[in-house]
């Protein structure tokens, strides 16, 4: 669902997720200042996490406002060559991940096994 | 209502760059007061930036640790080792779900005709024009997970492929095959204008590019036909001189 966050205005998106620790912890380790800076880390900003006394089981991930990648459409061939790099970079960041990662924070993500929205 | 597979359905964008103004959670078409339309500015020219939004069904591996996992297993069916209950290899299964992105969205041709018919790939169905990807694609979808690419093994090839495209082509315009005849000429004579337009931008002050926007503007496009136009483009550097004599 979408809201505003108050203190800016800023229009952000709501998803519920099960307290299921792996989903959150993976977004929020990738919204770390650190991984936050880094150009090829193409994982969604968590802006913020809370939790609904009434609905338990679940927990809230705050997140920009987005609109899928094809919507609108692709234009001209540039902004296809701009999509294929974007996505096919953030393999750098697992790699790099793999690499340099200490024992106890290496990820590594498969993060195109995901579940359609709603599922 | 787009058509996209599920794996598509979970890359995003931060569209601010070509909404400034923002825009209706639902109607997405219209500003955030849900009802004025609102035309997106090209992504050419105000990039953005493309986001995963699901970590659902992603999966931690610590170092040394065996990384073939054994569950249902990613959600796009036209992976091929996943239509069998047997461990696999996550990561190559991402390189096929990727590649299987830039097919069904750039060209929408199944898997099913990829396994039988890889020719397929001459043939673009959704946009023409981009043919250099096809390499790209079949590489990413080998059926065989321990014949198919790594992720680094994948951008490797693109950057490779990347280099070899003309920086002139950036801003060709992606036609669709079921565009009519009139429908291309007059797109492409607009396109070609605007290509025209960005190169000038960058060769003259603002107030020549002003003037020269009011003339290609002023054109009936429709009448000249995409050749004429895409002459008054390549005659670019005479017009240079011109306007720099004076």
């Amino acid at each position: 669902m979408d809201a505003k966050r108050v203190k800016d205005g800023a229009a952000v998106c709501l998803k519920a997720v099960y307290r299921t620790p792996k989903e959150a912890q993976i977004a929020k380790y990738f919204s770390s200042p650190e991984l936050l800076q880094e150009p090829t880390n193409h994982s969604v900003p968590i802006l913020d996490v809370f939790q609904d006394p009434s609905t338990p089981d679940f927990e809230y991930l705050v997140m920009p406002l987005l609109r899928p990648f094809d919507d609108p459409d692709f234009t001209v061939v540039g902004e296809v060559v701009d999509f294929v790099t974007q996505i096919l970079e953030v393999r750098v960041l697992n790699y790099h991940s793999a690499k340099v990662g200490t024992a106890n924070r290496v990820w590594h993500l498969c993060i195109l096994i995901i579940l359609p929205m709603g599922m | 209502m787009k058509s996209r597979d599920c794996a598509g359905a979970n890359i995003m964008m931060d569209a601010r760059p070509i909404y400034p103004q923002g825009w209706h959670f639902k109607a997405n078409i219209c500003a955030p007061d849900g009802v004025t339309f609102v035309t997106p500015l090209a992504r050419i020219d105000h990039p953005v930036r493309y986001y995963f939004i699901d970590y659902g069904v992603s999966h931690r591996f610590l170092p040394g640790q065996s990384h073939f996992v054994l569950d249902w297993g990613g959600r796009d069916a036209d992976v091929p080792e996943l239509k069998k209950l047997q461990p696999y290899d996550p990561f190559k299964v991402d390189v096929f779900t990727v590649g299987n992105v830039f097919l069904k969205d750039f060209y929408q041709v199944s898997a099913q005709s990829l396994c039988y018919s890889p020719c397929q790939f001459t043939i673009p169905k959704k946009y023409l024009g981009l043919g250099f990807l096809a390499d790209l694609v079949k590489f990413m979808m080998n059926d065989n997970p321990t014949k198919r690419p790594s992720s680094q093994m994948a951008l490797e090839k693109w950057c490779k492929i990347k280099a070899g495209l003309n920086p002139t082509t950036a801003r060709w315009r992606l036609r669709k095959p079921d565009e009519t005849a009139g429908e291309r000429v007059v797109l492409d004579a607009i396109a070609a204008a605007r290509q025209g337009i960005h190169s000038l931008t960058h060769l003259f002050n603002e107030d020549v590019c002003a003037t020269l926007y009011w003339i290609y503007t002023s054109i009936d496009f429709s009448v000249l036909g995409s050749d004429v136009v895409a002459r008054l483009i390549l005659a670019r550097p005479s017009v240079r001189f011109g306007l720099g004599s004076q």
